[in-house]
């Protein structure tokens, strides 16, 4: 495996609040990596950062290096480039994501002629397992469920045989089966483009049963990274012992009994 | 029976929410309603609240029909019959202090007493620091949010709590600290709860009877032990075998 992306040192302030911290880590060739971390731990911060779509107010630090170019210091005219192309990018809320007066076959064409592919649309369709293409590229995203909408995004996100597709919390806003369904059709769309996948959630056990690496934002800092069972098995850091026996209590806890929280772990360190 | 629907069903115009379910809750117990976006669990929520009307069947409260009633004939059922939502960003007014919004329900209801007092009880009971009560919606972070959700509910000494996907915008954690609290107001109050949900392991933590909904149908009810060990119903088991486990 070679290395794809490279995150040294990478800072990210807004106004007086640091929302990243000095983060560091490497994403490999068709690697599939978990990024964990609840409201607030930097992970979206850093996702954006990954694509150069940081807010106006943000400055960030340190150095994103994608293909070997420095995506923090990158004209925004080859930054474009990037997206949606080198890079798939799916979001939470495909409602925001998807222009609601274009039919969705528009949308999916639009990446395709922007960055110049000849792939075809309904080709496209079919690939995220819609069954009657031509109706659904017909359809305003109003008319679609918000799991076909979020097949939408995954159809765009890898229409231009992307080497890495960034989900963050991708299967939140989706009801549980849905959710099963559009985690299935994700990872066998990175397999088939040999892309990596960068899947950003706050859901420990959506991430483990997808990515093969972990890694754990607390704070706006990096505190653990490793293969995904050795962090699931024995974590190190008292936040993951936290988040793990916090996404795990509910399974066996009697009923009415006291769920650990993450503050209990917190505090014995 | 506190509360029960009976043969309930809901036609929003060509939309049949919910047909023909049979569901009441006894005094004490902790009901689940499971079911996806679309399965009509909210919408029975809003008919067991006497918040909408059924199009056909009744709801009765303490084995009397409400359903049908006119507003000001319902006041023991909108004391006694509270609702914590999903989302505690649009179920609080942003422009209204956390104090007035807690004791809002007491007003409304012309309840008598000190209201000042009772939401010092109310936010120290859900967890919150005192002076919570000078501030604004905005300033609280989601789960704190919905601990003041909580306390508004409870104002008025309700009997039961309708709890519609009162947990599932909050990250696991958080999530936590909120059912370790519902749970520790329950026992202490005595509450009867009916809680709803898509999320079958909150359910199961909860809840020691379950229905599921599908379509607007009720396709499987019981003991939640019995329900979850052997599902009777195909769309049951489905449920239980999407649940992502670690």
């Amino acid at each position: 495996m070679t290395t794809l992306l490279e995150v040294e040192s990478l800072t990210v302030e807004i106004g007086r609040v640091r929302a990243v911290s000095d983060v560091t880590f490497a994403l490999e060739r068709g690697e599939r990596v978990g990024l964990i971390g609840e409201s607030g731990s930097g992970k979206s911060m850093t996702a954006l950062a990954l694509i150069g779509l940081l807010p106006d107010e943000a400055r960030a630090t340190g150095r994103v290096s994608f293909d070997g170019r420095d995506v923090l210091r990158l004209p925004e005219r080859d930054r474009c480039r990037l997206r949606g192309n080198r890079i798939g990018m799916i979001f939470q809320e495909p409602m925001t994501a998807l222009n609601p007066t274009m039919r969705v076959g528009r949308q999916v064409a639009e990446v395709l002629e922007l960055h110049g592919r000849s792939a075809g649309v309904h080709e496209l369709l079919a690939r995220v397992e819609f069954r009657d293409p031509e109706r659904i590229a017909h359809s305003y995203p109003h008319q679609l469920s918000g799991g076909q909408r979020q097949r939408i995004l995954c159809a765009i996100a890898t229409a231009c045989s992307p080497a890495l597709v960034l989900a963050d919390e991708p299967t939140t806003a989706l009801d549980v089966t849905v959710q099963a369904q559009v985690l299935a059709l994700l990872r066998r769309l990175v397999a088939e483009e040999d892309a990596a996948l960068l899947l950003i959630s706050h859901d420990l056990a959506v991430v483990a049963g997808v990515c093969d690496r972990l890694l754990v934002m607390f704070q706006g800092e990096l505190v653990e990274q490793g293969p995904a069972r050795e962090v699931l098995a024995s974590p190190r850091h008292p936040y993951t012992q936290g988040l793990l026996a916090t996404a795990t209590a509910l399974d066996g806890a009697p009923r009415g009994s006291v769920l650990p929280t993450i503050s209990d772990f917190l505090e014995v360190a | 029976m506190i509360l029960e629907a009976r043969q309930v069903s809901k036609r929003y115009g060509p939309v049949q929410a919910l047909q023909e379910v049979s569901l009441g809750v006894t005094q004490g117990e902790a009901l689940g309603i499971v079911g996806e976006s679309g399965s009509g669990k909210s919408t029975l929520a809003r008919l067991l609240l006497a918040l909408e009307q059924p199009t056909g069947g009744e709801i009765r409260y303490h084995g009397e029909v409400v359903s049908g009633r006119r507003e000001r004939e319902l006041g023991e059922l909108r004391r006694n019959v509270q609702v914590v939502f999903q989302d505690p960003l649009a179920s609080l007014d942003p422009r209204m202090r956390i104090r007035t919004a807690i004791s809002e329900p007491l007003r409304a209801l012309d309840i008598p007493g000190d209201h000042r007092a009772r939401v010092r009880e109310l936010l120290e009971a859900v967890g919150l620091p005192a002076d919570a009560g000078d501030r604004y919606p905005h300033e609280f972070s989601g789960g704190q949010r919905q601990r003041i959700a909580i306390a508004r509910a409870l104002a008025p000494h309700p009997t039961v709590l309708i709890a519609d996907e009162a947990v599932s915008a909050l990250d696991v954690s958080v999530r936590a600290q909120v059912l370790n609290l519902l749970n520790e107001l329950i026992a202490e109050l005595g509450l009867t709860l009916v809680f709803i949900s898509h999320d079958m392991s909150v359910i199961r933590f909860m809840c020691s009877r379950v229905a599921v909904l599908y379509r607007g149908r009720l396709v499987e009810e019981g003991p939640t032990d019995d329900v979850y060990g052997s599902p009777q119903d195909d769309y049951t088991r489905e449920l239980l075998l999407a649940v992502p486990h670690l």
